[in-house]
């Protein structure tokens, strides 16, 4: 991937900022802004499997991709997170999925934190959420393909423990001795962006005093398969908001994120403004009308003005249609002069994961003061006018929103905080 | 959860169960229960049965083909709650809960990958588990957020306690829609549960009454052991007696049933009065109706709700 001249943020008009003051003026009275500390982050990605690792291949800029680790009737490349992934413990078997392994790398980095705020608020005040889209859906291809090769089920495979969705959730709530509200949020690549939104719900309603999200997908047949048959998947690193731009890559991660009602951390989480596009199954609304509304709804939510945002991390899929709709939905609300980048083009693009990864991502950049750069992305798009990062920017960052975008129309942006 | 959730109308639809055996039945269907009495759940039937015919009312003619059965049954039931409730879906915001969510669609891919090296665009789209929801936003124009949710054997509270952190923060009104279809055959001999929906439509309590067709109360885990009140029906064992296999595994039983000892609770005169467990609760509650409380889940502590039913016509 070429890194070359810096064209910088455009520091240009700020378009529609008075319209955007009055929506979040309104919703500002509504609700006085609540927001739930980040507690701890816990992270596996292509990028490394720590926050710092991972922090600083974002800001190296590097994708870290190669081929699929299956056999595929045509060409990509995968993100994927570094091997071998250690198996379940064998009392764990039954759970055992990719998916399962991918979560259980990072789960180390935020027990100690479970432990304390479950020490202060009790077990049954955890919830534990999960956000993906395909479950152990890489198990289920194995057990199928067992199935139809000996017409005799897998004796080690369970549907109800390594496939379904929630099962993950239930691990992880055993493992960390929780009893508190457990389950998945599956809306695609929206998952886990909605399951922070639902996290951030259970507390708000007094029904958990902090809540463990796990954002996870793991690379599997199925999902590069269909995004092929789509016709949305690359033969490279995507490269989000380039002339050259031609579609995604498949990446896979675990992003933990503890969100508590009281203590310290990096950053805080505002608000989650969802929308719906009501459009079409798989295709964004043109204008980018339902993404916007989210934005919109997110920043009224946190009582705060379009002016005030200092970076936003872009879904920023690298496909022709979602870049150009996002950017619109984008500049619809704030300013051009905000930096914005896409971290797809280094981690791809991991579904269900990527709503809590990104916002893993913002938290890092609010706390190292650091903006990740959009890796790909020259020559950029004219059409695009939106100012992407292409070098990493040292900034002190209060305000950062985190897009992500879904099938099914489904939309949801992140607000972060700084404490 | 301490608010009350009110029901402002609800349905169920269970294809394959026998009239008989379903909760609300034995009263003639008070609640808007529909079910096949000349189709017997069999196992036979199930593996070769098409479903009798939804309803996609819900739906626009171009959307209606190719739908599994999952989101077909989740027309249907979404459709039966929000005539109950007389209300459009375009204003509310929609959760679908389903533990194995559109299974056949992910068994389908699966064969093509297998067979032909291929996977189908259309299908491609349609399995995610938002499916059905992203669908309904698309033909009601709604634009609100909608979001889709699993928890296994726990979806039924897990999925009350979603709607309730709802109600409580922006949402005035809630599509809750419970879907289950069939687990095609090669991904599981352990789970042929029936296919089965249920929909609530859920508000926020304006005032502390019992709304107009009943009212949900108090969710919390509490041991099985201190329910005084016998869940009116287990719902569990009516579809389970109209099946012909033994039910003595855990893993036999129907991931939503207790959907339908909710809408039965709802629906019908009270059997058998509960004190009014908690002070909590009457503080919320006052001069109520007596209430039944359901047991959500399984094992020794299970979730369990306190349900008001509508009021006598």
């Amino acid at each position: 991937m070429e890194e070359g001249s810096a064209q910088g943020v455009h520091e240009t008009g700020v378009v529609g900022l008075k319209r955007q003051k009055s929506w979040a003026n309104s919703a500002r009275s509504m609700r006085a802004a609540e927001r739930h500390v980040i507690a701890a982050m816990g992270v596996a990605s292509a990028l490394g499997d720590s926050c710092d690792d991972a922090f600083r291949a974002l800001l190296r800029g590097r994708p870290v991709v190669s081929r699929p680790p299956f056999a595929l009737p045509f060409e990509t490349v995968t993100g994927l997170v570094a091997g071998p992934l250690d198996p379940l413990p064998s009392k764990l078997t039954v759970y055992d999925s990719r998916l399962a392994r991918i979560a259980l790398r990072a789960l180390p980095q935020v027990t100690q934190a479970v432990e304390r705020v479950r020490a202060r608020y009790g077990r049954e005040r955890i919830g534990v959420l999960v956000g993906t889209s395909t479950g152990g859906l890489d198990a289920t291809e194995l057990a199928y393909r067992e199935y139809r090769d000996t017409e005799r089920h897998a004796a080690s495979f369970s549907l109800r423990r390594a496939h379904a969705f929630d099962a993950l959730a239930a691990l992880v709530r055993d493992l960390l001795d929780l009893s508190g509200p457990t389950y998945a949020v599956s809306t695609a690549c929206t998952s886990s962006a909605k399951a922070l939104a639902s996290a951030r719900r259970l507390i708000l309603a007094d029904l958990c005093d902090a809540v463990l999200v796990v954002g996870v997908d793991a690379v599997c047949e199925t999902t590069l398969r269909g995004f092929h048959s789509l016709g949305v998947l690359s033969t490279q690193a995507a490269r989000p908001f380039c002339a050259q731009r031609d579609g995604i890559h498949i990446g896979e991660g675990a992003a933990l994120m503890l969100l508590a009602r009281a203590g310290e951390g990096p950053a805080y989480v505002s608000a989650v403004g969802e929308s719906s596009d009501a459009h079409s199954m798989s295709a964004p609304q043109p204008e980018g009308l339902g993404a916007s509304d989210a934005i919109v709804r997110g920043l009224a939510e946190a009582g705060l003005d379009a002016s005030q945002v200092d970076y936003l991390n872009a879904h920023g899929t690298g496909t022709q249609q979602n870049d150009i709709a996002e950017s619109r939905a984008i500049l619809r609300v704030l300013p051009r002069s905000v930096p914005v980048s896409s971290t797809k083009g280094l981690t791809g693009h991991t579904l269900g994961a990527c709503g809590t990864l990104e916002a893993l991502f913002v938290a890092l950049a609010i706390d190292r003061g650091e903006l990740p750069p959009s890796a790909g992305a020259i020559p950029l798009d004219t059409e695009i006018e939106l100012g992407v990062l292409t070098q990493p920017v040292r900034r002190r960052v209060q305000v950062a929103l985190s897009n992500a975008l879904a099938f099914g129309g489904s939309n949801a942006c992140v607000v972060l905080t700084a404490p | 959860m301490k608010q009350p959730l009110t029901v402002l109308g609800f349905g169920a639809v269970a294809p394959y169960t026998r009239a008989d055996a379903l909760p609300g039945s034995v009263d003639g269907l008070p609640s808007p229960v529909r079910s096949r009495a000349d189709e017997p759940y069999t196992s036979t039937a199930r593996a070769a049965g098409e479903l009798p015919k939804l309803d996609l009312a819900l739906l626009e003619r171009t959307l209606r083909r190719g739908l599994s059965e999952v989101t077909r049954l989740f027309m249907h039931a979404a459709k039966l709650a929000l005539d109950d409730a007389g209300r459009e879906a375009e204003h509310m915001h929609v959760i679908f809960a389903s533990a194995f969510g559109e299974i056949a669609t992910a068994e389908a891919l699966l064969a093509e990958a297998y067979d032909r090296d291929g996977s189908s665009p259309a299908r491609f789209r349609n399995s995610v588990h938002n499916t059905a929801a992203g669908l309904l936003s698309i033909s009601t124009k709604n634009h609100l957020s909608c979001t889709a949710v699993a928890a296994g054997w726990e979806t039924v509270p897990m999925a009350l306690l979603e709607a309730a952190a709802q109600l409580a923060s922006q949402a005035e009104t809630v599509l809750l829609v419970f879907a289950e279809e069939r687990v095609p055959h090669a991904l599981s001999v352990e789970h042929q549960h029936s296919p089965l929906a249920a929909a609530f439509v859920l508000a926020r309590a304006a005032t502390p009454a019992i709304g107009p067709q009943g009212s949900l109360v108090n969710l919390r885990r509490r041991p099985r052991s201190e329910l005084t009140v016998a869940t009116p029906l287990s719902a569990t064992e009516a579809l389970a007696s109209s099946t012909d296999r033994a039910r003595d595994d855990e893993l036999d039983q129907h991931p939503i049933a207790s959907v339908l000892s909710l809408v039965h609770a709802l629906s019908s005169p009270i059997r058998a009065s509960a004190p009014l467990g908690s002070a909590r609760a009457s503080a919320a509650v006052p001069a109520p109706r007596s209430a039944t409380t359901i047991a959500l889940s399984d094992g020794e502590n299970p979730w369990c709700i306190d349900v008001y039913p509508r009021a006598e016509a």
